[in-house]
């Protein structure tokens, strides 16, 4: 009796103390999510995509809830990309795991809707917007994917193919 | 009787400072445990009070349709661009079933939301619209929306904001809580969009919501830490202020409007995605109510496609969220 009550005190003790190794790194909330670094290339038509958005979805698992939240990027001249996390804090990097991949041309300025923007629109019309030229396999209904590795990756290249771009590209 | 000096280990009627330095650190320990376990309760609570708004907004949108035949428009802006006025919004017309009737009544259908004869609506604070756990920034005070025709007027800010559809990660851009949603394909439609009867925009009734009423968002929070004139304003019937879409990028679901902007901005997009953000104050997620009445607390981790297609009525997608 009294060796069992010794071994349950032992146990209350370990408790407490892993609860109170536990409580700073819970009530900062961050537990679990890392964020692996991952950088890459775009080409459209083996020419580097310059500017374009690159969003990393993680794919959600049992009841559509992921690891993490998704990353962005824009590529540089080059193509190049380097993702951050979409995290309140900025964290870079993409979390481990299997992303859909988007990659789309944002609207050029100006050429944006100008309903609902601060500049009022005088004309009351809503402007005709230019639509992504990006093939929308690559972005709204994107069929592309990529798996982050745990240690994270720096050739996360997309070759992209499709009708050339205004611009010639 | 033996001298007391000669026995070392004599007894005396105090604590040592050792004793007492000890049993201080015990209770420090007890108290460290607890404070955190009882600021947790005290969020569960709140969380569970918010659900326990949105189920109320759940149930009067139902009450709604029973009696009207239809969910209530999401707000009814009727033209293009800046400076449209509004008539009346989701949140004005289900007052009559949150037992807020007396309201409701001095809202005026024959002016715009923007007139002066709304004023009283515009300004009162309903507590079912509240969120207990929202910390926006400006806290619960009258505040003038940072755009469109109201931008002048003082309105009084709320926790919750209908789902108007999804939106594209790139353009054309366009979302549902106006005629600019008419660049997107209907099948991004929500269940309470814009109403604009000209543009066949009218309100949606339960069987057009082809995806599954249980698989169909109706009604979710938006707060935010900063940019007070950007948070939810219950009775802004103006585009974006108590309307939002769910745009298919994680930086949209966070109560960071600020934030959102810079990511938005690196991605060579404007704010207007952000605009129309959801997020709270609750750790790990949000509440929103569904169309069938039910409340679900989704996590910031949520597969965003998925949460875009929650957001609309008829896209036929599969949707396995639990």
């Amino acid at each position: 009796m009294s060796l069992n009550g010794t071994f349950v005190m032992q146990k209350l003790m370990a408790n407490m103390l892993s609860g109170l190794l536990a409580a700073p790194f819970m009530a900062s909330g961050c537990v679990g999510t890392t964020y692996a670094p991952v950088s890459g290339k775009v080409t459209y038509n083996d020419a580097p995509l310059a500017g374009a958005q690159v969003l990393f979805q993680p794919v959600g698992g049992q009841g559509g809830v992921a690891a993490g939240v998704g990353s962005f990027a824009k590529t540089d001249s080059e193509g190049r990309f380097k993702l951050e996390a979409s995290t309140a804090t900025p964290t870079a990097g993409a979390v481990p795991g299997r992303h859909q991949v988007r990659i789309a041309l944002p609207p050029a300025k100006g050429a944006v809707g100008q309903q609902d923007s601060d500049a009022a629109n005088a004309g009351g019309k809503p402007v005709a917007q230019a639509t992504n030229p990006v093939p929308a396999e690559y972005n709204e209904k994107s069929t592309l994917t990529f798996d982050v590795p745990p240690g994270g990756t720096q050739s996360a290249d997309f070759a992209l193919k499709g009708p050339p771009l205004p611009g010639g590209r | 009787m033996q001298s007391r000096s000669s026995f070392p280990f004599r007894r005396r009627d105090a604590f040592t400072l050792i004793e007492l330095l000890v049993v201080i650190a015990i209770i420090a320990v007890l108290i460290g445990l607890l404070v955190p376990a009882v600021q947790k309760v005290r969020e569960a609570a709140n969380r569970m009070q918010c659900a326990n708004n949105l189920k109320q907004i759940g149930l009067a949108c139902q009450s709604h349709h029973d009696s009207k035949g239809t969910f209530p428009p999401g707000g009814i802006t009727e033209g293009y661009c800046c400076a449209t006025q509004s008539k009346t919004n989701w949140a004005i017309e289900i007052l009559p079933f949150i037992e807020m009737d007396s309201i409701y009544k001095r809202y005026d259908q024959n002016s715009f939301n923007e007139a002066a004869a709304n004023q009283f609506v515009r300004e009162q604070p309903i507590k079912t619209y509240t969120c207990p756990s929202d910390a926006s920034a400006g806290g619960n005070i009258l505040t003038r929306p940072a755009s469109g025709p109201g931008s002048g007027l003082n309105y009084m800010p709320g926790s919750y904001r209908a789902v108007s559809g999804r939106a594209n990660i790139t353009a054309p851009l366009g979302w549902w809580d106006n005629g600019e949603g008419l660049a997107l394909p209907a099948t991004y439609k929500g269940a309470m969009h814009t109403v604009w009867a000209a543009q066949g925009l009218i309100p949606e009734r339960m069987s057009n919501i082809i995806d599954g009423t249980s698989n169909t968002l109706l009604v979710g929070e938006y707060q935010t830490k900063n940019t007070t004139n950007r948070r939810t304003f219950w009775a802004y019937a103006y585009t974006s202020y108590a309307s939002s879409s769910v745009h298919p990028a994680s930086h949209t679901y966070l109560n960071d409007f600020a934030r959102c902007v810079a990511i938005s901005a690196q991605q060579g997009l404007d704010n207007r995605p952000c605009r129309r953000a959801f997020g709270s104050f609750h750790s790990g997620g949000s509440n929103w109510a569904v169309c069938d009445g039910s409340v679900r607390f989704i996590p910031d981790t949520v597969d965003m496609n998925m949460l875009s297609n929650m957001a609309t009525m008829s896209g036929g997608e599969v949707v396995n969220i639990n």
